[in-house]
C-alpha cells in the first residue's frame, strides 16, 4: 500500500485549515513600549483561553420565565446571580450563564451587563457607559488575564479583564469600567424564598447548548488553576471564596464562611466607611455605605484571583 | 466499527460532547428526547465550541457534539479502527519463524492511541498544570492534524509490514 506524500499533505493542510477559527480583530499588545507601566505589564500577560473572540457567545437577547416556572426546570440549590433592578428581582442561573460568560441586558434604558467568569467563579455586573458618553455592550474576547475572563467592548474593541473593569488594551486603556453593586451569589431555592414574583434568565437564549450540565469538571474544587497567575498567596485554599471589595484602589477580602457566624461588620475600605451584612436568608454577604445606604459591588471570587489580581488587599478577620 | 463506535463514544466523553451525569435532571426541560439543532453556517465548520445539535436523551444523558468533533470522531475513529484491525491481523498472521522487530506493531497502534488524546484542550491542561498551558494552547490547531497524519502513516507502514510478514509466512 502506498500513500503519495502530496495526498498526506492534503489530509494535513484540510484538517488544519478546518481548525482554524475566523477571527474578531482586537487590540495587540504594545510592541516596545518606552516606560512599560502596570497596564502594559498586564496586557502582554494576557493569553489565549482556546476559543476565538466570541467563541463563547454572549447572550444578547435575554429572555425570562417567571420564577415559577424556573422551578419547574431547576433545582432548588441551582445556583444563581441575581440582583433587582428596574424594580424587578432577576436570576441568571449558572448552569445557563457558564456557556455564555456575558448577558448583555438593558436597565431602565441603559445597557448593562451580567458577566461571570467560571474560572474565578465570579459575577460582575457592569454599565455599558462609557467615560465618554458612548454606550456599548460587550464580548468575550477569548483571552484571560490571571485565569480571568477578558471582556471587550464592541464600541471601540478595547479589552476588559472583568476583575479589574480597566481596559488594558485599546482605544480606552486606563478607564475603568463603573461596576453596579447589589448582585448576590445565591440559590435559586433561597432567591425565590425572598423573591417570589421574579424572573430568571430563560434556557431560550437564541444558542443550541448543553444547558443543564457542568463543562468544568471538579474545578471548582481542585486546587490548580488552568491557566497561569501572577502572584499567589497561601492563606487560604486558591479556590476557597472569598467576598471581594474594592473602593478607590483599596481592596478587602472577606472569608465568606467565616463571616456567615459574624454576620455584621462595619469596614473602611478606600477611606469609606461601609457595612458589611451577611444575609441568612440568600447565604451571601452585602455591602453598603453606611451613611447613604447605597448597595457597594461587592462579589463572591475564588481567593487565588482576588489575590492575583489584588495582592495588596486585607483580609477581614 | 466496534472500534470506531468504542473511540467515538470515548472521545465524545473526553470532549464532554457526551454527557452522562446521574446527578443531571434534564426532564423538566421537556419531554425526551428533546433536540436542537444549531443554525448551519460555513463558520460552524471550525467552530469547535458550538454543538451541531443538542440531543436530549435521557434524564441523565445528553449529546451535543461540534461539527469538527463529529467529523473528527468519523475521520479518526475510522482511521483507528483500521489501524486496529491491521495490528491484530499482523499478530495473528505472524509467522512462528519470523526474527527480529517484534515491538512494530505496538508502534503501529500507538498513533491510535495518542489520537485519543487529540479532542479535549482543558483535560490536557488539567493533567499537565498551568505552567504547560501556553504550550499546549498554541498547539492544539496542530493536534488533529498532526494525529491524521500519524494515523495515515502508521497506517502504510503497518500493511507493508504486514505485506512482508505475509511474504515470510509463504516463503
Amino acid at each position: 500500500m502506498k500513500l503519495g506524500r502530496r495526498r498526506l499533505l492534503l489530509v494535513s493542510g484540510a484538517a488544519l485549515a478546518a481548525a482554524c477559527a475566523p477571527r474578531v480583530d482586537l487590540p495587540r499588545p504594545a510592541t516596545a513600549p518606552s516606560a512599560p507601566d502596570e497596564l502594559d505589564e498586564i496586557s502582554r500577560a494576557i493569553q489565549s483561553g482556546g476559543p476565538p473572540p466570541d467563541g463563547i457567545p454572549p447572550v444578547e437577547r435575554p429572555a425570562y420565565i417567571s420564577i415559577a416556572d424556573a422551578s419547574k426546570q431547576w433545582r432548588d440549590d441551582a445556583v444563581v446571580d441575581a440582583f433587582t433592578i428596574d424594580g424587578q428581582a432577576r436570576a441568571y442561573p449558572r448552569l445557563i450563564t457558564v456557556w455564555h460568560e456575558i448577558v448583555n441586558e438593558n436597565a431602565g434604558g441603559r445597557p448593562i451587563a451580567i458577566t461571570y467568569c467560571p474560572l474565578t467563579g465570579s459575577t460582575l455586573v457592569f454599565s455599558g457607559e462609557l467615560a465618554d458618553g458612548r454606550t456599548t455592550t460587550f464580548g468575550t474576547s477569548g483571552m484571560l488575564y490571571n485565569s480571568n475572563l477578558v471582556m471587550y467592548d464592541r464600541t471601540t474593541k478595547s479589552m476588559w479583564p472583568q476583575l479589574s473593569g480597566i481596559a488594558v488594551r485599546g482605544e480606552r486603556r486606563g478607564e475603568r469600567l463603573r461596576e453596579i453593586g447589589g448582585a448576590v451569589t445565591t440559590t435559586l431555592g433561597r432567591w425565590k424564598a425572598k423573591f417570589p414574583d421574579g424572573v430568571v434568565l430563560s434556557k431560550d437564549t437564541g444558542h443550541a447548548r448543553a444547558y443543564g450540565t457542568w463543562p468544568y469538571g471538579d474545578y471548582d474544587t481542585s486546587s490548580g488553576t488552568m491557566f497561569p497567575v501572577r502572584a499567589t498567596d497561601d492563606r487560604f485554599y486558591p479556590k476557597k471564596i472569598v467576598v471581594g471589595i474594592r473602593v478607590n484602589g483599596a481592596a478587602l477580602a472577606i472569608p465568606k464562611d467565616e463571616f456567615a457566624q459574624r454576620r455584621e461588620a462595619n469596614i473602611e475600605v478606600g477611606g469609606r466607611e461601609l457595612v458589611a451584612r451577611y444575609d441568612v436568608e440568600l447565604d451571601a454577604v452585602r455591602v453598603l455605605d453606611r451613611r447613604t445606604l447605597e448597595a457597594i459591588s461587592a462579589y463572591n471570587v475564588m481567593w487565588f484571583a482576588w489575590y492575583a489580581f489584588n495582592p495588596k488587599t486585607e483580609v477581614l478577620r | 466499527m466496534g472500534l470506531l463506535v468504542a473511540y467515538g463514544v470515548l472521545y465524545l466523553l473526553v470532549a464532554k460532547a457526551l454527557v452522562i451525569d446521574p446527578a443531571a435532571h434534564f426532564s423538566p426541560f421537556g419531554p425526551l428526547p428533546s433536540l436542537t439543532l444549531s443554525p448551519l453556517s460555513a463558520s460552524g465548520l471550525a467552530d469547535w465550541i458550538t454543538p451541531a445539535f443538542v440531543l436530549y436523551l435521557t434524564d441523565s444523558i445528553v449529546l451535543a457534539p461540534s461539527v469538527p468533533a463529529i467529523l473528527t470522531v468519523l475521520v479518526l475513529g475510522a482511521l483507528v479502527g483500521v489501524n486496529g484491525a491491521l495490528a491484530v491481523e499482523a499478530i495473528v498472521r505472524r509467522p512462528a519463524c519470523a526474527t527480529g522487530g517484534s515491538g512494530w506493531w505496538i508502534a503501529a497502534i500507538l498513533p491510535s492511541f495518542l489520537a485519543s488524546f487529540s479532542c479535549c484542550a482543558p483535560s490536557i491542561l488539567l493533567l499537565l498544570g498551568a505552567g504547560a498551558a501556553g504550550a499546549v494552547i498554541s498547539t492544539i490547531p496542530f493536534v488533529v492534524p498532526a494525529t491524521v497524519v500519524l494515523l495515515v502513516g502508521s497506517l502504510a507502514w503497518s500493511a507493508r509490514e504486514l505485506e512482508r510478514t505475509t511474504v515470510i509466512a509463504a516463503v
